[in-house]
């Protein structure tokens, strides 16, 4: 069971909506750079790939999120906490991002008239799966509503870890779950009620794994 | 299915939400926190708040109102008025803003935009435009008029002084500079219920890569119907259509729906 979580602030923006969501969730939450033990690390979203990856290296943050997701700790990573996590990213192609899932981050290649950045709510069409994972889409519908702001999409090289999609112009990986690491490219603090329940499932599902 | 956003906006003024016509006349409409509530239960995707006296004495009103509405609130917050400098931003964002506009000060100092995307993001950097289509009589009819197609002009200071800026031209150039967005509000049709500046949002839809956000002359359902078939707009801001119950935002949301507008429901 996650009592515990550590907001990692890595720059700029509103952290103030996840923690207060995780808070809702019965959670003790604390932001910034805290160096206590912890049991769920949260990676927020907004910014740039490469100022946020230089931040976290020059913390010592990127070698402790590493440390944390070998020990198989739980990990979450919201919008840009959801790109770190990959190798690299065409936003910053000479920064690397944290490895943890394998693949890359790339841009936005839509149809002239769909605006960049992705600015809007769009459905999330979640994977069925028969392993633990199914435990985070209880009292969901197949298919949400969800927030999404950005200009850049995650591509994992294993299909396996993709757990939703969401469609903008081409499908896309918008939620990625593989054992203690759950990822959304969506702000699961903005998208309502129905991304609250998420948010809650996903934290019970991370106290199991 | 990506879906077009409905946004209500809350005129504050010291603290209390407002609404005029056409810019003057303000009326008393409620308390900004229990309002953002509200149409958030209502199904609003977004709720932008305006701090529209923004003074630097009274800064901290709109930011407390921000701290209190992200406490209760869990979709998109964004907030404009008043917002004059990098350090402005961050204070918005810090308190629980997700997105901040800029107005005036974007006008008067263009770098502004670009130094405050490169810091935060353009996905947190709204460019407000106020715009008013050119007719004969204005201080810059002769530098703006155009044979055969209609011209609007850049206005600041919440729309009383006029700048000589051609809005499509602004609007492109702020994208340029960073704007992730673009609020785009018509002043001939803002408070007017008479339907959205056609024209004006589809020349600034069709000039800028970003989303738009057309504001201005929300009456009833029929014109956001009408504003989105006719531009293509990602996004349609109203108040006091909706703080004074002419209707709400599922009734808004269920003839979009019919009329085959994708939206969130």
């Amino acid at each position: 069971m996650i009592r515990t979580a550590v907001v990692v602030d890595y720059g700029a923006g509103n952290l103030k909506s996840i923690s207060k969501a995780l808070r809702l969730m019965d959670l003790e939450v604390r932001v910034g750079l805290s160096r206590s033990a912890m049991d769920l690390l949260v990676l927020p979203g907004v910014g740039e790939f490469g100022s946020a990856m230089e931040q976290l290296k020059e913390t010592g943050w990127a070698d402790r999120i590493r440390e944390h997701v070998e020990a198989g700790r739980p990990l979450l990573g919201i919008c840009l906490g959801c790109q770190i996590i990959f190798d690299r990213s065409e936003e910053s192609p000479r920064s690397r991002g944290l490895g943890i899932i394998a693949g890359s981050v790339k841009k936005f290649n839509v149809r002239p008239g769909l605006p960049v950045p992705h600015m809007c709510w769009n459905t999330v069409s979640f994977r069925r799966v028969s392993d633990g994972r199914r435990r985070i889409l209880q009292g969901l519908r197949p298919v949400e509503y969800v927030y999404f702001v950005h200009s850049y999409v995650p591509c994992p090289d294993d299909r396996r870890d993709v757990f939703g999609t969401t469609d903008y112009g081409g499908r896309f990986a918008s939620m990625i779950v593989r054992d203690a690491v759950v990822t959304t490219q969506f702000h699961l603090e903005k998208s309502g009620e129905r991304g609250l329940r998420l948010l809650r499932n996903i934290v019970a599902y991370l106290g199991k794994v | 299915m990506h879906t077009v956003r409905i946004i209500p906006c809350l005129d504050v003024k010291d603290g209390q939400v407002v609404k005029g016509v056409r810019f003057v006349n303000l009326r008393h409409a409620g308390d900004p926190v229990d309002l953002a509530k509200r149409y958030s239960d209502a199904g609003a995707d977004e709720i932008i708040f305006l701090d529209i006296t923004a003074t630097v004495e009274k800064r901290a009103t709109i930011l407390d109102v921000v701290t209190r509405t992200a406490e209760q609130v869990f979709v998109p917050l964004a907030v404009g008025g008043g917002v004059r400098s990098v350090e402005d931003i961050r204070a918005l964002l810090n308190a629980g803003a997700d997105k901040v506009g800029i107005n005036s000060a974007a006008v008067r100092d263009p770098d502004l935009v670009r130094e405050s995307a490169r810091r935060f993001g353009s996905q947190c950097i709204v460019v407000a435009i106020d715009a008013k289509r050119v007719v004969p009589g204005d201080r810059h009819y002769a530098r703006l008029a155009r044979r055969g197609r209609p011209v609007w002009e850049v206005y600041v200071d919440a729309g009383r002084t006029p700048t000589g800026l051609d809005a499509v031209a602004w609007a492109s150039d702020a994208v340029r500079r960073g704007a992730g967005e673009i609020l785009l509000t018509s002043i001939d049709a803002d408070g007017t219920k008479q339907g959205f500046d056609i024209p004006l949002t589809r020349a600034v839809v069709e000039a800028v890569p970003v989303p738009v956000i057309a504001s201005g002359g929300a009456g009833a359902p029929e014109h956001f119907v009408d504003v989105v078939h006719k531009t293509g707009v990602s996004a349609v801001l109203a108040a006091s259509v909706f703080h004074y119950r002419r209707c709400s935002i599922e009734r808004v949301k269920r003839m979009m729906h019919r009329s085959g507008i994708p939206v969130r429901q």
